[in-house]
């Protein structure tokens, strides 16, 4: 897992792009997958036989794109302005390194000696910020770029402590999860959706879930941790290295309830640690999938993510074993979800 | 059908958005003897189809409440809530509520914090020491009652079942209509898109509470008045209704259009479903939505009336 995940954090995938990691995983999982096919927003739809069938239309769904920039237009000296895909706090992209292809950047940020005294208490909105190529001029930028190319940050996943630090862990993670368990083999016939622009508003997964028509989805995602200093009981949310995250609502879904219970229950004779998300926020791909055609039951599995939407996103590498095994046995316990 | 009554009984059915199993139970009984087939969607909502050679028409009633999901649990039992469904915070700090298990609780807020600053993460819920569990759900726990020919209730949209079942009782025309008592309403009509796509109908009527505008410095621009009857917003919380749907009712004898700003409607998910849903809503004019809701029995009875004659 830990690997996998690293693996596919390197790759690019900023929202509406996400081409490069839908080709990795295509190549992945096609000795294992008994049918694989893409749909034309792009989500890659993967069906595989299990050991039994357990008589309802079973559906994993994990978010191939990550957070990150396009590119809006060049300026007469050559740096680009940009525009964000998906939800990113500005403040943490002052000063911080991106890459467009092979292009690497920096989102410019005034020193210090350059601002006011005003300028100092505010922060700039993006609007205002752009792309330093080390581009000579519009010309020589526009050789390198042009508008609609999409950044993304551009850092290599790093260990430290107990913790896994990457960008796009949110969801690569659930990606690791999908891939790993047609891999080894699921318990029941299943589909595997890899979707697209999560991040912009839920957009892949509609198509998806049309296509599919599950009975049952289950989203593995990366979810907000807040065990951060200054953030105190509920607020936590979820908290890094207490196990996978089984959420009973965030601001796009209401889990089915029941389901929830029981998926806590199994989780707990299993002897899988796990948690509910004590703050609701955010949202995932079940809020599409439940609500497409007749509706879907859905259930969700996360990690706890310290940082999300962020380059900085961080796991416990701990967690991720156990999340992988607690999809598992809840694939296992289909027919009593 | 005794509306007072028949609003009551399920008013003070504990089963907030995303919980409503224990209203639709009940629902579901109500409806038997009058209904081809009730079937259960897989967010919650209750289908009551009612067979017939004629035209397919949908109706929707929202059959939940807000209510509020225990999310945690503190060292010294005070319950940690999410919302379900929008609530005014400042208006729920002192609010008797009761859990589904039957523990009840009164909601307090965190000291320290201005009233216009207030929200739902300050809330908490004191149980006076019983239990609950992380994911249960409850509502307020307030009487509903009458007065004159109002209504008082926490859990209004009960009201708009009220109406639905009525016509189901006494609809005796040959069109083919889907009573749909929708799950999650207050969470954003989520349960209206699901019903719409499994009773495949061309047209659709939401029945609603529609914003009142007839109290002291409203801010309401279409100033709807409770008691003059249903209302046909050509607009709820910015989506459009269908405006041959509105002249269709209109027909059948109402007169009284208006644009409703509130948001939480089942129109928008009713409109996309497979090929298009020509949808509008039959609004029952309702004062306050913040704990307390009045509406007018009259209103609903003429709603009963208006969709009898529309089907």
């Amino acid at each position: 897992m830990l690997e996998l995940l690293q693996t596919l954090c390197r790759i690019d995938g900023v929202s509406g792009c996400e081409d490069a990691v839908c080709d990795y995983i295509r190549a992945w999982v096609t000795p294992y997958a008994d049918s694989v096919t893409e749909d034309v927003m792009g989500n890659l739809l993967c069906y595989k036989k299990g050991v039994r069938h357990s008589g309802r239309t079973l559906m994993l769904a994990a978010h191939m794109d990550e957070v990150g920039l396009i590119v809006t237009s060049i300026t007469d000296d050559g740096f680009l302005r940009f525009g964000t895909s998906g939800g990113i706090d500005e403040k943490v992209l002052l000063g911080t390194r991106v890459r467009i292809g092979d292009v690497r950047g920096v989102v410019g940020v005034r020193a210090t000696h350059l601002n006011t005294l005003e300028e100092e208490k505010t922060l700039p909105e993006v609007r205002a910020m752009y792309i330093d190529i080390g581009a000579a001029s519009k010309e020589d930028a526009e050789k390198r770029v042009q508008p609609g190319d999409f950044a993304a940050f551009d850092n290599e996943p790093t260990l430290y402590g107990d913790m896994l630090k990457a960008k796009a862990i949110d969801d690569r993670v659930g990606c690791a999860v999908l891939m790993k368990l047609l891999r080894e083999g699921p318990p029941v016939d299943m589909w595997f959706a890899f979707t697209v622009q999560e991040e912009q508003g839920l957009r892949g997964a509609r198509p998806a879930a049309y296509r599919i028509r599950p009975d049952l989805a289950i989203v593995v995602e990366g979810t907000t941790a807040g065990d951060i200093p200054g953030v105190k009981g509920a607020m936590k949310a979820c908290v890094a290295g207490r196990g996978p995250v089984i959420p009973m609502m965030d601001s796009a879904t209401l889990y089915d309830p029941v389901l929830v219970q029981r998926a806590l229950e199994i989780a707990e004779r299993a002897g899988i640690p796990c948690q509910t998300k004590t703050y609701i926020a955010g949202g995932t791909d079940a809020g599409a999938i439940s609500r497409t055609a007749g509706g879907a039951k859905t259930l969700g599995v996360a990690a706890a993510v310290r940082y999300i939407h962020t380059p900085a996103s961080s796991v416990a590498v701990a967690d991720l074993e156990p999340m992988y095994t607690l999809v598992r046995m809840l694939c296992e316990n289909a027919e009593r979800l | 059908m005794n509306y007072i009554e028949t609003i009551r009984e399920l008013a003070e059915i504990t089963a907030p958005s995303g919980f409503e199993k224990a209203v639709t139970d009940r629902l579901a009984e109500l409806c038997k003897p009058y209904a081809s087939e009730i079937t259960l969607d897989p967010l919650g909502t209750l289908l009551v189809h009612k067979k017939g050679s004629g035209k397919k028409t949908l109706l929707t009633a929202a059959c939940d409440t807000s209510g509020f999901i225990a999310t945690y649990i503190d060292d010294d039992g005070f319950v940690r809530v999410g919302e379900l469904g929008k609530c005014i915070p400042s208006a729920c700090v002192g609010l008797p509520v009761r859990f589904q298990n039957g523990t009840r609780g009164v909601i307090g807020c965190d000291g320290g914090v201005e009233v216009k600053d207030l929200r739902a993460r300050h809330l908490y819920i004191d149980t006076m020491g019983e239990t609950v569990r992380v994911g249960d759900a409850c509502a307020a726990d307030l009487p509903t009652y009458a007065s004159g020919d109002s209504i008082v209730s926490p859990a209004m949209n009960r009201a708009c079942c009220a109406v639905l079942l009525d016509v189901l009782q006494r609809y005796t025309g040959d069109g083919d209509v889907t009573f749909a008592f929708t799950a999650q309403g207050m969470l954003g009509g989520r349960g209206a898109s699901p019903a719409a796509y499994a009773a495949d109908a061309a047209r659709a009527i939401a029945v609603e509470l529609t914003t009142a505008g007839d109290t002291p410095e409203s801010e309401s621009r279409s100033k709807v008045k409770l008691g003059e009857g249903p209302v046909l917003p050509v607009s709820v919380g910015g989506t459009a209704a269908n405006l041959g749907l509105i002249a269709e009712l209109e027909a059948c004898g109402v007169t009284r259009r208006a644009v409703d700003e509130r948001g939480q409607s089942a129109l928008l998910g009713l409109q996309g479903v497979r090929a298009g849903v020509r949808a509008c809503v039959a609004g029952i004019a309702a004062r306050y939505s913040g704990v307390m809701t009045i509406a007018r029995v009259s209103d609903m009875q003429q709603t009963a009336e208006l969709l009898l004659a529309a089907l």
